[in-house]
C-alpha cells in the first residue's frame, strides 16, 4: 500500500516538472487590454556592469517593452549620469516608438537600447567611487476600457422581472498604467417626464509606479524644463454608452466638448459622465457596452549603481 | 455518518493520512504553479491530477474495497471530489471574473478552493493525527486571511502594492501569488535589516563624534575604501631596560605607510629633550634611515624599522625625551554631490504632491561628502537638495561650506594649497573663514588627469598664514558660489534632476610624532655597563613549544640582555608584516611568550639580542630566520 503511495508522489512531482506537456493546443482569444502595465524597462543583465574600471570603456543595455494595449509612436527617453565619473557617447535625449500588445504581438513589441559609456579616470587617493546611471522613460499612453453595462430606466423599481439590473461594477487594469477601477451607474427623474437621467460616476487610478502628466508633453517631462501649470496628474477622459458620447464633468479650463478632465489627488480621481438628453422610458432595461477612453502622459525612472574600480 | 464516510468501512486500517498529504499537495501545486499562483502548471495537468491520478491512489489505496468492483463506488466519489476542486478556481478565473463581477463574491468563492483536502480533513478529522490537524488547522486560518488581504475591494492598497512588488497583474486575486509576493518582501525586508543593522550603527557613531566636536560639515570616509591610507607609527620602544650615561640611549619603532598611486615621501626625524626642555644637539644622534639628504619613498604599502640613539653622555642624568617624528607631504580629496532641478518644475512636482527623489529613482536623499581614507577629513556642504534653479532670476547664489579636519594625532603643518572644484557653470565669487587667497586654475595646473575642465571650474585657494592644525582640530571654508542664468542650461543638463559634485583636493605636510620618557642614571664605577659593553650572542638553539594559538620560544644568551622576537606567517621574515614580541628586562634565558596566532600555520621568526656592543644597539641572535608550525 505505502508502495502505491509512494509511486503516486513520485509521479506527481514528474508530471508537476512537465508543465509544458499538457498544454492546451487550442487556438485562445487573447485580451489585450489587461493588465496595468505601459511601457517598461529593464537594464539588461551585466550592462551596465554592476563593477568597471576606471578610464575604461563600458556599454548600458536596457530593454524597453511596451506590454500595454495602445501603440506609442513619440516616447522620449533621457539618459542621466554623473559626468564627473563617466562621459556618455551620443545623443542623451532620444525618441522611440513601440508597438502595443495586439494578436500579433500579444506581449508587447520590444526594443533595446544601448548608450556607450567610459569611466573617467579616478582621483588621487581614491580606490573606487559609485556611480548612478539614471533613465527617465516618457510616453503618450491611453488606456481603453470596454464592459457591459446594464441601462435600467425603471428609477423608482416597479418592474419586478428585468432583463439585467444596474449595480456598481470593479474593474481591474486594461492594458495601461492608469486603469478605470470603478464604475457606478446612478438613474434619477429626469426633467422630462418621459425620460430618464442617466449618470456614470467613473473611477480612475494610477497602479504604475510613476507618473500622470499631461499627455502633450513627453519630451518637456523627460528634460529640465518645467511642464507649466496643472500639468501633473492630469488625464483627459472620453465615455462612450453604446455610439454615444458621455458628457463628463469637470472639464478642462477652457475647453468645451463632451471630454472630462482629471486631476489625480493620491493617485485617483473620477468623473460624472452623464447621457446628454436622457434616456427614454420605454427603453426599459438593457445591456449595452460602455466604452471609457483615458488619455495621459506617463513617466518612470530606472536607476542602477555602477562601481568603478582603479587599476591596480 | 456522512456522505464522505459512506465508502470507507475500514479507515482505521489504511493510510488516509498519506492520501491527504498528497491531495494537499496538488492543492498547493494549484495554488503556487497553478491557477491560482505563478501559472506555470498547465489546466491539463491539474485536470489529470485531480480526476485521474488522485482518485486512482484513493480508490486503491486507502479507500480500496474487498474486491476490485466494489472499489469503483469511492473511484466515482473521489472523481467528483476532484471535479469540483478543479472546478472552483477553473469557474472563477475563466468564466466569473471576466464578467466584471464584484471581487468580493469571487474572494468569497475562492475561499472553498481547498475543497478537496477540506473535505477529507472534516470527514476523516480522528484519522489525521495530531500534527497534521494542528497544520491544517493553521492552513486553514491562513487560507482565510489570505483571500481576505488579496481582495482588492477589501484591501485595494495592499493588493495594489503587491500586484507592482510581483509585476503580475492578470488575476486581482491571486493567493498563491500574494503568499509568494510576501515571502519574497519578507525575505528582501531580512536581507535590508540585517545589513543595516551592520553598518547603520558604525556610521551613526562616527556622525555623532565628528558633530560633538563642533564642525560645521561632516563627512564620511569612503566606505568602499579597502586601505588605510596614510602613516601610522608604533609606540616607541627602549633598546634596554635601563640606561646609564656611559650608554647609548636609543629607542626604536616600526612606521606603517599605504598609499595609492601618488608615492608618499617620508622624512624621518627624532629629536631629544634634557629634563630642562633643552634639545639635545642632532649631532649626537644616529637616525635609520637617515633621510637628511632624501626622503624615504613609498609606493604602494611599506613598513620600516626606524632606530634612533644618542651618543653616550649625550642625554644627562635625569627624566629626557626622545621624539621620533615622520613627516609626510599628502593629499586628501573629497566630494560631495548635489542634486539640481529647474526651480518652476520643482514647484510644479511640489504642488502635485510628487516626490522628486522618489519619481527619479534617487536613494540617496542627503548626500553626505566622502573623502578619501587618510588623517585629514573634508567635509562639505551646499545647501538642501534638490537646489532649484529659477530661470526667472539673473543669478543663483549659494555658499559651499568646506571643513578641514585632523583626524588623527599628528599635526597638519603646512596646509599649502585647497583646490576646489566646482560643477561647471558654477563660479566661486568670495571666500571667507580664512586668511587665503583665491585663484582659477585649470586642470593642466595641477597635472591630474582625472580632472576635466569641461565638468568643473577649478580654483585654487592659497592661505596666506597656515598656522599648524592641532589633532582634533578643524578650520572651515566658506566659499560663495554664483550661476548666471545662461549657465542654467550647462548646470541643468539633459535630464529632469541632475547631479553635480562639488570636490576639493587638500594638499598638506603632515607630521606624527611619537614620544617616550627615558630615566638616564649616572654611571656607577666598578662594572659599569658590564652586561652593556659585551656582545650579545645564542648560545645554543632557540626551543619552541608551538600549541594551536600560541606559541613559547625559550633561548639563551651568553650575556643578560634584553631581548626581541620579530615574527610573521610564512617561511620567511623577508616578505612580510613582523610582530615584535619584547623582553626588557635584561637576562641570559628568555622565554618570549606569542599569542594570537593561526593554528595549523607556519611562522618564520628572528631573534635580537640588545647591547651597546652591537650595530645599533641591536644583535640578531643566530645566522638565520627560524621557523615554527602550530598545532
Amino acid at each position: 500500500m505505502k508502495l502505491i503511495m509512494l509511486m503516486g508522489l513520485c509521479g506527481l512531482i514528474l508530471l508537476a516538472g512537465c508543465t509544458g506537456l499538457f498544454k492546451t493546443g487550442t487556438i485562445q482569444e487573447v485580451n489585450v487590454h489587461t493588465g496595468t502595465k505601459g511601457i517598461t524597462a529593464m537594464f539588461l543583465d551585466q550592462s551596465p556592469p554592476p563593477v568597471t574600471f576606471m578610464d575604461a570603456p563600458f556599454t548600458a543595455s536596457f530593454e524597453l517593452v511596451n506590454e500595454g494595449a495602445t501603440d506609442v509612436e513619440d516616447g522620449v527617453f533621457s539618459v542621466g549620469i554623473e559626468d564627473d565619473f563617466v562621459t556618455l557617447q551620443g545623443d542623451r535625449i532620444r525618441a522611440f516608438s513601440l508597438y502595443g500588445k495586439s494578436l500579433a504581438t500579444p506581449e508587447g513589441e520590444r526594443q533595446i537600447q544601448t548608450v556607450q559609456l567610459r569611466a573617467r579616470p579616478l582621483p588621487p587617493q581614491t580606490e573606487t567611487v559609485t556611480t548612478t546611471l539614471g533613465l527617465n522613460v516618457c510616453y503618450p499612453y491611453s488606456t481603453r476600457a470596454e464592459l457591459t453595462t446594464c441601462v435600467d430606466t425603471d428609477v423608482f423599481q416597479r418592474v419586478k422581472t428585468k432583463p439585467c439590473t444596474a449595480k456598481a461594477v470593479s474593474l481591474s487594469g486594461q492594458g495601461g498604467p492608469v486603469a478605470v477601477t470603478r464604475i457606478e451607474p446612478t438613474f434619477a427623474p429626469h426633467t422630462d417626464p418621459n425620460k430618464v437621467r442617466a449618470e456614470f460616476l467613473i473611477y480612475i487610478k494610477n497602479l504604475g509606479t510613476g507618473q500622470v502628466y499631461d499627455a502633450d508633453k513627453s519630451l518637456e517631462a523627460c528634460t529640465p524644463q518645467a511642464l507649466g501649470s496643472a500639468s501633473w496628474n492630469v488625464a483627459d477622459i472620453k465615455a462612450y454608452l453604446g455610439d454615444q458620447q458621455l458628457d463628463c464633468t469637470p472639464k478642462k479650463q477652457g475647453f468645451g466638448g463632451a471630454d472630462g478632465y482629471l486631476k489625480l489627488v493620491n493617485k485617483e480621481d473620477f468623473v460624472r459622465c452623464e447621457v446628454q438628453g436622457g434616456i427614454a422610458k420605454t427603453a426599459g432595461a438593457y445591456t449595452t457596452t460602455m466604452t471609457i477612453e483615458v488619455t495621459y502622459g506617463y513617466t518612470f525612472t530606472l536607476t542602477k549603481q555602477v562601481q568603478i574600480k582603479r587599476v591596480t | 455518518m456522512t456522505a464522505g464516510q459512506v465508502f470507507m468501512t475500514q479507515r482505521a486500517e489504511r493510510p488516509v493520512g498519506m492520501f491527504f498529504m498528497l491531495v494537499l499537495l496538488v492543492h498547493l501545486i494549484d495554488i503556487f504553479l497553478g491557477r491560482m499562483g505563478a501559472k506555470t502548471a498547465s489546466p491539463m495537468l491539474l485536470l489529470i491530477l485531480y480526476v485521474v491520478i488522485l482518485p486512482f491512489i484513493g480508490a486503491l489505496g486507502p479507500f480500496r474495497k474487498d474486491t476490485f468492483w466494489h472499489s469503483a463506488k469511492p473511484f466515482i466519489y473521489l472523481v467528483v471530489l476532484g471535479a469540483i476542486s478543479y472546478g472552483i478556481p477553473l469557474a472563477v478565473y475563466n468564466y466569473l471574473q471576466p464578467l466584471n463581477l464584484d471581487e468580493t463574491l469571487i474572494t468569497a468563492i475562492l475561499l472553498f478552493a481547498p475543497f478537496y483536502p477540506f473535505w477529507i480533513y472534516f470527514t476523516h478529522y480522528e484519522d489525521l493525527g495530531k500534527w497534521v490537524r494542528r497544520s491544517m488547522n493553521t492552513y486553514i486560518t491562513i487560507w482565510v486571511i489570505l483571500l481576505i488581504i488579496s481582495n482588492p475591494a477589501w484591501f485595494q492598497g495592499f493588493s495594489e502594492d503587491t500586484k507592482r512588488y510581483l509585476g503580475q497583474d492578470s488575476y486581482s486575486v491571486s493567493p498563491g501569488a500574494l503568499i509568494l509576493a510576501q515571502a519574497k518582501k519578507a525575505w528582501v525586508g531580512a536581507v535590508q535589516f540585517y545589513n543595516a543593522s551592520t553598518t547603520q550603527p558604525k556610521q551613526f557613531l562616527n556622525q555623532s563624534i565628528q558633530q560633538a566636536t563642533g564642525d560645521a560639515y561632516t563627512a564620511r570616509v569612503d566606505k568602499n575604501a579597502k586601505l588605510k591610507l596614510g602613516v601610522t607609527i608604533d609606540d616607541l620602544k627602549t633598546t634596554q631596560a635601563s640606561f646609564s650615561t656611559t650608554d647609548r640611549t636609543g629607542v626604536f619603532t616600526t612606521l606603517s605607510a599605504t598609499t595609492i598611486e601618488d608615492p608618499l615621501l617620508i622624512s624621518i626625524d627624532c629629536t631629544a629633550k634634557d629634563p630642562k626642555g633643552s634639545v639635545i644637539s642632532p649631532d649626537k644622534r644616529r637616525v635609520s634611515p637617515d633621510t637628511k639628504e632624501q626622503a624615504v619613498e613609498v609606493l604602494q604599502e611599506e613598513t620600516l624599522d626606524i632606530d634612533c640613539d644618542f651618543e653616550p653622555g649625550a642625554l644627562p642624568v635625569g627624566r629626557n625625551t626622545l621624539t621620533v617624528a615622520a613627516q609626510f607631504e599628502a593629499t586628501t580629496l573629497s566630494y560631495v554631490k548635489t542634486y539640481l532641478m529647474d526651480r518652476e518644475r520643482l514647484r510644479e512636482l511640489r504642488a502635485a504632491k510628487i516626490d522628486p527623489f522618489q519619481q527619479y529613482g534617487i536613494t540617496d536623499r542627503a548626500p553626505v561628502t566622502v573623502y578619501t581614507s587618510g588623517p585629514v577629513s573634508i567635509g562639505m556642504s551646499f545647501g538642501t537638495p534638490p537646489i532649484g534653479l529659477d530661470a526667472t532670476q539673473d543669478e543663483f547664489v549659494g555658499t559651499l561650506g568646506i571643513t578641514l579636519k585632523n583626524e588623527l594625532g599628528g599635526k597638519i603643518m603646512n596646509l599649502s594649497k585647497l583646490a576646489v572644484f566646482v560643477p561647471q557653470g558654477f563660479q566661486l565669487t568670495e571666500i571667507s573663514g580664512i586668511a587665503a587667497t583665491f585663484s582659477k586654475a585649470r586642470c593642466l595646473d595641477i597635472a591630474a588627469d582625472w580632472c576635466d575642465d569641461s565638468v568643473s571650474n577649478l580654483y585654487i585657494i592659497d592661505l596666506t598664514d597656515p598656522a599648524p592644525v592641532e589633532p582634533g582640530k578643524s578650520l572651515t571654508v566658506r566659499a560663495r558660489v554664483r550661476a548666471h542664468r545662461t549657465d542654467y542650461e550647462r548646470l541643468l543638463g539633459a535630464t529632469p534632476i541632475s547631479t553635480r559634485f562639488f570636490k576639493t583636493a587638500a594638499i598638506y605636510t603632515y607630521r606624527l610624532e611619537k614620544s617616550i620618557t627615558i630615566d638616564v642614571k649616572a654611571a656607577t664605577t666598578g662594572t659599569p655597563g658590564a652586561v652593556a659593553a659585551e656582545k650579545v650572542v645564542l648560545v645554543g638553539s632557540p626551543i619552541v613549544d608551538p600549541l594551536a594559538n600560541e606559541a613559547n620560544i625559550s633561548f639563551v644568551t651568553n650575556v643578560a640582555s634584553a631581548s626581541e622576537v620579530k615574527y610573521c606567517q610564512g617561511s620567511s621574515t623577508a616578505t612580510c608584516t613582523l610582530t615584535t614580541s619584547s623582553i626588557p628586562t635584561p637576562t641570559t634565558i628568555h622565554v618570549h611568550h606569542l599569542d594570537g596566532l593561526q593554528s595549523k600555520t607556519r611562522y618564520a621568526y628572528d631573534l635580537y639580542g640588545f647591547s651597546s656592543a652591537c650595530p645599533n644597539n641591536r644583535c640578531k641572535l643566530g645566522d638565520q630566520s627560524y621557523t615554527f608550525d602550530t598545532q
